[in-house]
């Protein structure tokens, strides 16, 4: 199997990103009267149904923006990268729409939209976001697991705008944005924003999987394109699904191989990265390369399985040291260049990854993403425990009793917010409104399905897969995330649960899909996650930082926190359980973030 | 005008129940809160760590009862619970995979108090109390599928808690790893914990022959401590701590608590 993939590789693998111009992109869609200059413009300004409707590339900004690309009268930019082009081609072929072999990936993905509809989308295997001139109105499309994204805001007069960077809606003069003190309590309770809400007030993320019509009179149509269905039977063995699994997994791995050049893995030496690298090692024709952190020697580190990993796959291994000055230096740096904050410690770490593989001349970078939210990883045992004792049928009860599971700063508003802060939020929607979709869906017959569908809708597109797209594009790295393909995850779902939570074994099915390719030490180890030293952060090199900002006069002014429930937390008081270094790690996330965007 | 004993059980009240809700805005029975409220009027309870007592309560139940009734702004949790109905939703996976660990606690309106503060979510582990026993055979089944799940039974320094260890124990099976975290005397005097007179006295023969003689005498004279008599963040931290598998403190005389160890007894951190 795997030598077929290798002799396949040249054929099936993405092609390397092309030369271009660092870019996001903006669309718009504005009364025909208004005659303002939109700064990059390449579409347009088309006049179209009483609206002027244009294009624009935002060179110099990082990222994968390309186009415009005009099918059938419609002309779209975005930022597209596909994995199975030939696939696509022969599909557009067998509808009587040949494309040009050569075409761009965003060309491509318009014309298999135009030509065969959702299923044209559904069959795209890829990151992208796609922003298509529909005469009057603008449609947009954002890939099955949110690889890439993009934002929209009505413009002060009535219009739309669109772009891949949050910062170009932010600075348009002609949209009003403020905080938006709703998303900020999202941001508190899961660490980033789990839906469509941005900070922006106004603004919001579009949403994975689906396609968003923008009209004229402000409507907003969302239409679903790929959802993970559960459609599990008892019928096939145990092993067919593995086998099935590790097929699936070979192919996500070998499409997203660079053509003609070194492949970068990012190995934490956790079961998902390290698969991920014995996969690359096997199929790809060139050396993998691989990456891995440690925070110093004095810190626990996991770089033993890594090194292990790497030694049995015969890569190229490079350990990266972040030491917390450098975290310290550099963390104002790397928040701004998220659109959206994510309380995770390890931006600066993957930031510093990414620069990494760009200093070795690499383009690509594989990731193991995904292996948590799409195969049953840790923390499903607290909502299992939830539903054991559970006496309110409610469908708010689950939804509530999960915002609990992700132990952040939900039960400390009612201290951390300042009076003022907690009365403008009282009419505002509930968080709960995130996640409740997922978690009361009967579509999916089983309550892992429903935690692992709202994980991979909420924690996947909105945190992991954004967080790495915003820090590697900032390098002109395309970060990779294998176990996000979209067939690997319909088939994690079709596969089931049991299988994926297996006793206490989690991610059961995808061990045993790859357990020849690992030592057993590295596939069966106990779950352990990352250990960043945020607590060593804050009592030392980001002591001085975290004061100056959480206390400092321009925090204070604006509001939001309660200065002696910070003061406290920073003198490690206030809490039953010692988690004052994550919940600081938020407020400073956030802080600097705020700062950034000039809110 | 209330009389100055009352204007001082009220002070006490005030600050127990501050005490009580620190740190982070812990929720807690009226029972916990009276024990906190007995501290707060004669800290007896503070008497050096070396020296192991207990102490008796100086409060009486009714006139703490009506100090809290001139103090509805302080809000507290049952001391009478209702048995929890169990309404799962529909799906039907539940007992699917595997639960490693089940805490029993012998208090309901205790159980309550853990459950509201979340210690089910924090810890991963179902709180049952005795009305659940006999425990249904497709949870025994869920915990046997897990790679050594313990049975914790959180239970007062009193035959009724013992005997409930013991029930516990002899219902779970061979098959499951029975722990108690509940008090035993020792823990009690090591907490300076105060502790009741005048209960139901039994034969100390009646009680665990691992117990030392002098802990089995001392719960036969009819002396039970609570679990409420714990102040909230200790017990909660405690049990956590516990059912994570850590942080047991080395006992202070190694004999007695070994040989409780070997029926499954664990000591509580000295204070």
């Amino acid at each position: 199997m795997a030598e077929h993939h290798r002799r396949s590789t040249a054929a099936a693998t993405a092609a390397l990103p092309r030369s271009h111009r660092p870019a996001r992109y903006t669309v718009v869609s504005l009364p025909a009267d208004r005659r303002q200059a939109e700064p990059g413009l390449v579409a347009g300004p088309f006049e179209a149904g009483g609206r002027q409707v244009s294009a624009a590339l935002l060179t110099g900004v990082p990222g994968f923006a390309d186009g415009p690309f005009t099918v059938d009268g419609r002309t779209a930019v975005g930022e597209v990268t596909l994995h199975n082009r030939g696939e696509l081609l022969a599909a557009l072929a067998a509808a009587g729409r040949p494309a040009e072999p050569s075409c761009p990936d965003g060309e491509l993905l318009l014309r298999c939209w135009l030509a065969l509809g959702p299923d044209g989308l559904r069959a795209a295997d890829g990151m992208f976001t796609l922003a298509v001139l529909d005469g009057p109105d603008l449609v947009l499309v954002r890939d099955h697991t949110g690889a890439r994204t993009a934002f929209h805001c009505r413009t002060r007069d009535g219009g739309w705008a669109v772009s891949s960077s949050l910062r170009a809606l932010r600075q348009r003069t002609d949209v009003d944005t403020g905080l938006d003190l709703a998303a900020v309590r999202s941001f508190l309770t899961f660490a980033y924003l789990p839906g469509e809400e941005t900070l922006l007030r106004g603004v919001a993320e579009l949403l994975p999987g689906k396609v968003t019509w923008l009209r004229p009179d402000g409507a907003v149509r969302i239409e679903p394109y790929w959802e993970p269905q559960a459609t599990a039977t008892e019928e096939p063995t145990n092993r067919h699904f593995a086998s099935e699994l590790r097929e699936l997994l070979e192919q996500a791995v070998a499409r997203r191989l660079p053509a003609g050049q070194d492949a970068a893995v990012l190995l934490s030496g956790g079961v998902d990265s390290s698969l991920v690298t014995a996969l690359a090692a096997r199929l790809h024709d060139r050396p993998v390369r691989t990456y891995s952190i440690s925070f110093g020697h004095e810190l626990p580190n996991e770089l033993g399985y890594s090194g292990l990993v790497a030694a049995h796959c015969g890569t190229a291994h490079r350990v990266l040291t972040v030491p917390g000055e450098q975290v310290a230096a550099r963390l104002a740096d790397t928040v701004a260049l998220l659109d959206s904050p994510v309380g995770d410690p390890l931006t600066v770490p993957n930031l510093m990854l990414a620069e990494a593989v760009a200093a070795d001349g690499l383009t690509v970078s594989l990731n193991g993403e995904g292996g948590d939210p799409v195969f049953g990883g840790p923390k499903n045992l607290p909502m299992l425990v939830f539903e054991l004792l559970r006496d309110d049928p409610s469908e708010q009860a689950r939804a509530d009793a999960y915002l609990h599971t992700y132990r952040k700063c939900w039960e400390d508003l009612p201290v951390l917010l300042t009076g003022a802060a907690l009365a403008e939020l009282a009419g505002a929607p509930h968080p709960r409104r995130h996640v409740a979709p997922y978690l009361t869906d009967h579509r999916m017959p089983s309550l892992l399905d429903q935690l692992l569908h709202c994980n991979l809708r909420t924690k996947g597109a909105h945190h992991i897969l954004t967080k790495v797209e915003r820090l590697t594009a900032s390098q002109g790295v395309q970060g990779r995330s294998p176990l996000f393909d979209r067939r690997v995850v319909d088939h994690a779902f079709a596969t089931p649960a049991a299988l994926k939570l297996r006793g206490t074994e989690e991610k059961w099915i995808l061990k045993e899909a790859v357990r020849d390719l690992l030592p057993d030490t590295v596939t069966y180890r106990p779950k352990s996650g990352m250990r960043v030293p945020v607590q060593q952060w804050l009592r030392g090199p980001l002591s001085e930082l975290a004061a100056d900002l959480l206390l400092g006069p321009t925090a204070r002014a604006r509001g939001l926190f309660r200065p002696d429930t910070v003061e406290t937390w920073m003198r490690g008081g206030g809490l039953l359980l010692p988690r004052h270094g994550g919940k600081l790690w938020l407020l400073l996330t956030l802080e600097l973030w705020l700062r950034a965007y000039d809110l | 005008m209330p009389s100055i004993t009352d204007r001082l059980v009220d002070r006490a009240l005030r600050r127990a129940h501050d005490r009580c809700a620190r740190p982070g805005q812990l929720l807690f029975t009226g029972r916990q809160l009276y024990w906190e409220t007995d501290r707060a009027l004669l800290p007896l309870h503070r008497g050096p760590h070396r020296l192991r007592y207990t102490t008796r309560p100086l409060l009486s139940p009714g006139r703490f009862a009506a100090a809290l009734a001139r103090h509805p702004e302080l809000p507290v949790l049952p001391d009478r619970v209702a048995p929890r109905p169990h309404r799962p939703g529909p799906e039907r996976d539940l007992y699917d995979y595997a639960f490693p660990r089940l805490l029993v606690c012998q208090d309901p309106a205790i159980a309550g108090m853990l459950l509201a503060n979340r210690l089910h979510l924090e810890g991963a582990c179902p709180i049952v109390t005795p009305e659940r026993l006999p425990l249904e055979p497709e949870l025994l089944a869920a915990m046997a599928r897990a790679d050594g799940a313990v049975v914790h039974v959180l239970h007062d320094a009193s035959p009724a808690g013992l005997e409930l260890f013991l029930r516990v124990r002899e219902h779970a099976g061979p098959r499951l790893l029975v722990r108690t975290m509940g008090l035993l005397p020792r823990h009690a005097a090591a907490l300076h914990l105060a502790a009741l007179g005048g209960q139901v006295q039994c034969g100390a023969d009646e009680l665990p022959a691992e117990l030392p003689a002098a802990e089995r005498a001392w719960l036969a004279g009819g002396r039970t401590v609570e679990l409420a008599a714990i102040r909230p963040s200790r017990l909660l931290r405690t049990v956590l701590r516990t059912l994570r598998g850590g942080g047991f403190a080395p006992p202070a005389r190694p004999a007695a608590p070994t040989r409780a160890r070997d029926t499954g007894f664990l000591t509580w951190p000295t204070p």
